[in-house]
């Protein structure tokens, strides 16, 4: 408990620091109202056109293509280091791996996700 | 821990099933990216194919020997994952036959990603009945929940669709939270995540319910009870249910009440009724209270609603309630009475759906009770196949119904629980009431003065479905004819509804092997 005393002393005084800031501030301050000051604090300004609106998303077909070779890659790697002992049954379902992102690769291929307007 | 890897082709050919659905989604997905777009709605026969080659495989799984679980007990091709793969090839099946010629009318350009996303459903329902280990459950509950996301969307332009696809996604992905917790929870109680692992840890430690491992067990079991009974929709975590069923393209609706809800049944029964059977006085008590709710809940809430899909969707709910009476029994006899009804319960609904669908115009128009008024004078042949159906949910003899709801509340007394069994015959009188507004709709009532096609034109989701008036009209006023595969799908679903009813041996014998009885 001993070391954490002065730590317990510091949280004490910066609470009654903030308390007494606070009433301080409440009693001595003048107070002139305004619309402007009364309205919660925002950051920016305000909006001029409604926020929600359709906008094009080219990035998520991106986003979408860069998942196949990153799971990919991913895959590849550990099964590269350990091939030597998964042997032919490993080469065959590496294979078949490959071969199934091949499918996925066409089709976005064929679909024309890789035209960019 | 020696790294070890130890897969043969004998472990692939366990997941024969599996890999068909699979294959068939891939080869959907590479053919429809190659053919000229005019080609895509023969896609489907790609889908069909793949569905018969899944059936091929679970022949050739019942007929090999030897040890059922593959991939180093992660899925089992034993006659309970064989018996649920068939119960879901026939929903798919018979969803993907339903589905030529109305996802068209709906004004669906992506015919190939429907396919593709519909085998891949397919693909995670199997999976998740084969699982025998919680994270494989899990996996195959994505693999079935993901590809449903999208499909409850489908429908381009409707808002409805759009609807229910947001549901279903916000609402599943809360669940599968819940779920993910509870297996997190039971493999810190337990030590285990395979199947057979907690079962042995729970026969072979006392798990006291207020000290130990036993609390975090107790909340593992409750959160992964939500988890499931949110995929069944179970009352009282089953208000997606109608809005989501409503939203989706009938053929989807079609696949989820039955592909989903037989996925997760066969987790139920893995998980608690073998799993967990020996601390079974912890649980039954939680599935005896949803399956009474849901019973009671899913008929009464069903009996106010004046669209069909949504009728069809809280009778959904109420057969999951009859469905969970097998659970809480815990017993073998009430497994196999829970997968003979979840096999009639397949044909009659996906039957039930596929009226409705026939039927169905653009935007979710023609589905309301009053669509239906003097429907027998005007398509006689489809107003008594839905009439089948019906009568065969509200289980009148002679239909699977009958001898599905028999099953199973035989099985609850012989159990020893007559109050499920009385509870649930009330309740089922309460759903012989909205089944037959129906019938009485289409055979007693004239139909409407008002055409349908000005009905259609005042509705202003049409102008976001893309479609002139004039279409409408000529839709409205001949009725949507019925493509040759519908017809089909209706035939067979109507042939298995009458079937077994009258020749149930066959598969109750299937259904008590996959229950584990002589």
């Amino acid at each position: 408990m001993a070391p954490f005393v002065p730590i317990l002393i510091m949280m004490g005084l910066a609470f009654a620091f903030v308390v007494l800031v606070t009433i301080v501030t409440f009693i001595l301050g003048p107070k002139k109202p305004t619309p402007q000051k009364n309205a919660p604090y925002e950051c920016g300004i305000s909006e001029i056109t409604p926020p929600q609106r359709r906008f094009p998303i080219k990035y998520l077909v991106t986003g979408m293509l860069f998942i196949i070779f990153d799971i990919e890659a991913a895959s590849l790697v550990p099964m590269a280091v350990l091939m030597k002992r998964l042997g032919v049954t490993g080469l065959i379902e590496l294979v078949t791996f490959i071969a199934i992102l091949l499918v996925a690769f066409l089709y976005v291929w064929r679909k024309g996700a890789f035209t960019w307007e | 821990m020696a790294f070890t890897y130890a897969i043969s082709g004998g472990d692939w050919a366990r997941i024969a099933p599996e890999l068909a659905l699979l294959v068939a989604a891939l080869l959907v997905m590479l053919v429809d990216a190659l053919i000229p777009a005019r080609l895509r709605g023969a896609l489907v026969i790609i889908g069909v194919m793949g569905v018969l080659a899944a059936l091929a495989g679970v022949i050739m799984l019942y007929a090999s020997s030897g040890s059922p679980s593959a991939f180093g007990g992660m899925v089992t091709s034993d006659p309970l994952a064989l018996f649920a793969t068939l119960v879901i090839l026939a929903a798919t099946g018979l969803s993907l036959l339903l589905s030529p010629g109305y996802i068209e009318r709906q004004g669906t350009r992506q015919q190939g990603e429907f396919y593709a996303l519909v085998m891949l459903a397919a693909t995670g329902m199997v999976l998740m009945a084969a699982s025998t280990n919680l994270m494989m459950i899990f996996l195959g509950l994505e693999l079935l929940s993901l590809p449903l996301y999208v499909l409850c969307a489908f429908a381009p332009g409707q808002q409805r669709a759009q609807e229910s696809g947001m549901k279903y996604f916000l609402l599943s992905s809360f669940a599968s939270g819940f779920l993910l917790y509870g297996m997190a929870l039971i493999y810190g109680a337990t030590g285990a995540t395979n199947l057979g692992g907690i079962n042995h840890f729970v026969a072979t430690h006392a798990m006291s319910a207020t000290a130990g491992f036993g609390p975090i067990l107790l909340g593992g079991m409750a959160l992964l009870a939500v988890g499931l009974a949110f995929k069944v929709s179970a009352i009282p975590f089953h208000a997606w249910t109608p809005d989501v069923y409503q939203g989706a393209l009938t053929p989807v609706t079609a696949l989820m009440s039955v592909g989903t809800k037989m996925a997760a049944f066969v987790a139920l029964i893995r998980v608690f009724d073998v799993a967990l059977a020996p601390v079974r006085a912890d649980w039954q008590g939680i599935m005896w209270a949803l399956a009474i709710l849901t019973m009671v809940g899913g008929n009464i809430l069903a009996a106010t609603q004046t669209n069909v899909k949504r009728l069809l969707a809280y009778s959904s709910i109420a057969h999951a309630g009859y469905l969970l009476i097998g659970i809480a029994l815990g017993t073998q006899a009430g497994i196999a009475a829970l997968l003979y009804y979840m096999a009639a319960y397949a044909v009659m609904n996906v039957g039930a759906f596929g009226v409705v669908l026939a039927l169905e115009r653009v935007a979710g128009l023609g589905t309301n009770l009053d669509d239906y008024r003097g429907l027998a004078s005007r398509r006689p042949a489809l107003a008594a196949a839905l009439a089948v159906f019906l009568f065969a949910l509200a289980g009148i003899p002679g239909t699977a119904g009958f001898v599905a709801k028999y099953a199973i509340f035989a099985a609850a007394v012989t159990g020893g629980h007559a109050e499920l069994t009385i509870i649930g015959v009330v309740a089922s009188m309460i759903g012989f009431y909205y089944y037959l507004r129906v019938i009485w709709a289409m055979y007693f009532v004239p139909a409407p003065d008002m055409p349908a096609a000005e009905a259609a034109n005042a509705n202003p989701h049409l102008s976001l479905a893309g479609l002139n008036s004039a279409v409408v009209t000529k839709l409205a006023a001949s009725g949507t004819p019925l493509a040759f595969s519908a017809g089909l799908a209706l035939a067979l679903a109507l042939i298995g509804t009458l079937g077994l009813g009258i020749f149930p041996a066959p598969l109750i014998s299937l259904a008590r092997q996959a229950a584990g009885l002589p």
